[in-house]
């Protein structure tokens, strides 16, 4: 085990500090470790690579970042520095971590309401243990917020594609009407030819009707499946409905106005 | 369902006012919101609210309303006098918003729907290029929505006259910033409306005067305090001269004491008690010989309209609406005359216990003044002031027939695209 002793923190290399987190991390109920391969998926290039260890609890995606602490360099402003590359991730991740030595957990070292400010935790080692100093707050929410507000977006547009089906329901209703009519009118006519046609066309006059027979039959099924779909509109119209009122129950401004017998005239 | 019935089902009014914008389908009251947006800029900003819109409309704009100064550089009332000048785009992206607002929040999804007629009213002078954009808004909000077959637009003191079911008389619509009187015969008679620049606002300027008079100099730059103490002691004289006689006789029964709520401001007035009939009158009759000392101080009136012709800032109210109903053909002069409606909250005065002596309420103001031109006039004011407007557009939307192709040279019937 490589160790570095600064003043009085003990410090460990990287990789052992690694291990120890992930012991500690994986020791803890229900959290994983979120292989690279997996992480590729999900985060950019950058992420992955910057981010010493990502982790999952539960739907909570952990981020744990290892500062590489040099021996005499150990300064407020170096903490600072990787402060601000961790807040960068806060927004990406539901908790963001720093690994310090124990020792360097001081106000010599870390301001605390900075910490909050960023969104980001820290965990801190000591004598070969980890163990969380500094609760992370991460800002992931207002990325919840837009997606909720992009969700209603997207609500909104089903909404609107609603009402074109609706509309386009109504019209394919009012051309199979149309088509019914048409079939029934040469059905009609075909009956008529059929009684007085010669024996030559009865064959062919058979297998027209046969035809209609099975035309009849599928716009029966395509009805069947427009009325089943016009009620499943209905049950999930989501908008305000605006109630009709009776010619008793108008509103007062509309009942004995001269103006409506005067305006009716207009155009014409 | 014929063509009638589709209309009583799905008829929707607009009032675009100076401050609100009243809308909805048939029922008894119309929603009301301010007519009013709220740009966020900032992406930033826009981003940390979680909203990738940069115009908010409806009451929820409230919730993002930041320091005084952004405030007043982001928050748009798109109609000055209910005008918007043709280039104006934020104002009338607010418009389109606040249009679209209204319309969605009665969406309606049936097979028999094909869209609402929509009737708006617009100030009795919206110059043209105002109803094309009114019309250019809802036939977008249509290709967006399909929530609207056709558009009329009618001038507001029609709908008034229509919501109080009166086919010839006179309305007097009084804002804020100017005072509209449009004849009307069974259709705005649109030659004959004047337009004074002059409303709610003179009588501030007078209130805000009175309290630098009072000593009160700085509560007289707050406008809203102005508009409040504007509201608690104006009065309207019956006769001026007699009033201020009276009210300098006997300060005592004139004082008059108010301490805002909640605040440590409190004005007391009493040696100039008789100050507050110069409020109602201004708003009546500026040309009293008393304004004359306000004038000197920079305090001006624009000059009104009528037709082409130009009346004077200082006309009182009688006879301005003398003048208008002249341009009216003299087989119903006596008939508008006996039905003048008094339309906005510039006429909403009342006469405080006991001084019914002398202070008088907006109607009878009116019928005095047009008794000195020997005309004994029916003065009244509307019904239902905040909803007349809506009220008059419902009933347009449900009685004039869809058929009646838009006529720029009579400007009604129904605007469609489709």
């Amino acid at each position: 085990m490589v160790q570095v002793e600064v003043n009085e923190f003990i410090l460990f290399s990287k990789e052992r500090l690694l291990e120890l987190a992930k012991e500690y991390f994986v020791s803890r109920k229900g959290w994983s470790i979120v292989p690279t391969t997996e992480a590729e998926k999900v985060f950019d290039e950058d992420t992955v690579k910057n981010v010493d260890l990502i982790l999952r609890d539960g739907n909570n995606i952990i981020f744990v970042l290892v500062p590489r602490i040099v021996k005499g360099e150990i300064s407020k402003s170096t903490i600072l520095a990787y402060l601000a590359k961790a807040s960068k991730y806060a927004s990406l991740a539901d908790k963001v971590y720093l690994l310090l030595p124990k020792g360097i957990y001081s106000p010599r070292y870390i301001d605390g309401r900075l910490l909050k400010e960023c969104g980001v935790g820290v965990l801190i080692y000591s004598h070969g243990k980890i163990e969380e100093a500094f609760p992370s707050f991460s800002s992931k929410k207002v990325q919840t917020i837009s997606e909720i507000r992009e969700l209603k977006t997207k609500i909104k547009e089903l909404e609107d594609k609603l009402m074109v089906l609706i509309d386009e329901v109504s019209l394919i209703k009012s051309h199979l009407d149309k088509l019914d009519t048409i079939v029934q009118e040469i059905e009609n006519k075909v009956s008529k030819v059929s009684a007085g046609s010669s024996a030559a066309f009865s064959g062919e006059l058979e297998r027209i009707l046969s035809r209609l027979k099975v035309l009849e039959k599928e716009i029966e099924y395509i009805k069947g499946r427009t009325a089943l779909s016009t009620v499943r509109v209905s049950e999930v119209s989501l908008s305000k409905s605006v109630s009709r009122e009776s010619d008793e129950e108008l509103p007062d401004y509309l009942v004995d106005n001269p103006w409506l017998n005067v305006l009716s005239k207009r155009g014409r | 369902m014929s063509i009638e019935e589709y209309k009583k089902k799905y008829s929707f009014g607009e009032d675009y006012g100076t401050r609100f914008y009243k809308f909805g389908p048939i029922k008894e009251k119309p929603d009301i919101i301010e007519n009013a947006g709220y740009f966020i800029e900032d992406k930033l900003i826009r981003r940390l609210y979680g909203i990738d819109k940069d115009l908010i409309v409806g009451p929820e704009y409230r919730d993002y309303l930041g320091t005084k100064e952004e405030v007043q550089r982001n928050l748009v009332y798109p109609m000055k006098d209910g005008i918007i000048a043709k280039e104006d785009v934020r104002a009338w992206r607010v418009i389109y918003e606040v249009t679209k607002y209204g319309l969605m929040k009665y969406k309606v999804l049936g097979p028999d729907f094909k869209g609402y007629c929509v009737t708006a009213a617009l100030s009795a002078v919206a110059p043209n290029y105002m109803y094309e954009k009114i019309f250019e808004i809802h036939e977008k909000i249509d290709e967006e929505t399909g929530l609207v077959r056709a558009v009329s637009i009618i001038p507001q003191p029609l709908a008034v006259a229509i919501a109080n079911k009166e086919t010839k008389c006179v309305v007097v619509e009084s804002g804020h910033g100017n005072t509209q009187i449009c004849p009307i015969s069974l259709r705005a008679i649109s030659d004959a409306i004047a337009v004074l620049n002059r409303g709610g606002a003179e009588a501030d300027m007078i209130t805000a005067e009175i309290l630098r008079d009072a000593g009160y100099s700085d509560l007289a730059r707050e406008e809203t305090v102005v508009r409040k103490v504007k509201e608690l002691i104006g009065l309207v004289p019956i006769d001026l001269d007699k009033a201020i006689t009276e009210a300098k006789a006997n300060p005592e029964r004139f004082k008059v004491s108010y301490r805002f709520p909640g605040t440590t401001i409190c004005i007391e007035l009493e040696k100039e008690a008789w100050m507050r009939f110069l409020i109602g009158e201004i708003v009546f009759n500026p040309s009293h010989e008393i304004f004359a000392s306000y004038y000197k101080r920079g305090f001006a009136i624009r000059e009104g309209r009528l037709g082409d012709d130009i009346l004077p800032g200082e006309i009182d109210l009688g006879e301005a609406i003398v003048r208008s109903v002249e341009k009216v053909s003299l087989e119903i002069q006596e008939e508008v005359y006996k039905k003048v409606i008094l339309s906005g909250g510039n006429f909403m005065w009342k006469v405080p216990p006991g001084l019914e002596d002398v202070a008088c309420d907006a109607p009878i103001k009116v019928k005095l003044l047009l008794k000195r031109f020997d005309i004994d006039a029916g003065v009244k004011l509307t019904v239902d002031p905040q909803y007349a407007v809506w009220k008059g557009c419902i009933v347009w939307s449900v009685a004039v027939p869809l058929d009646y192709e838009w006529s720029w040279e009579k400007r009604e019937g129904w605007y469609k695209w489709r």
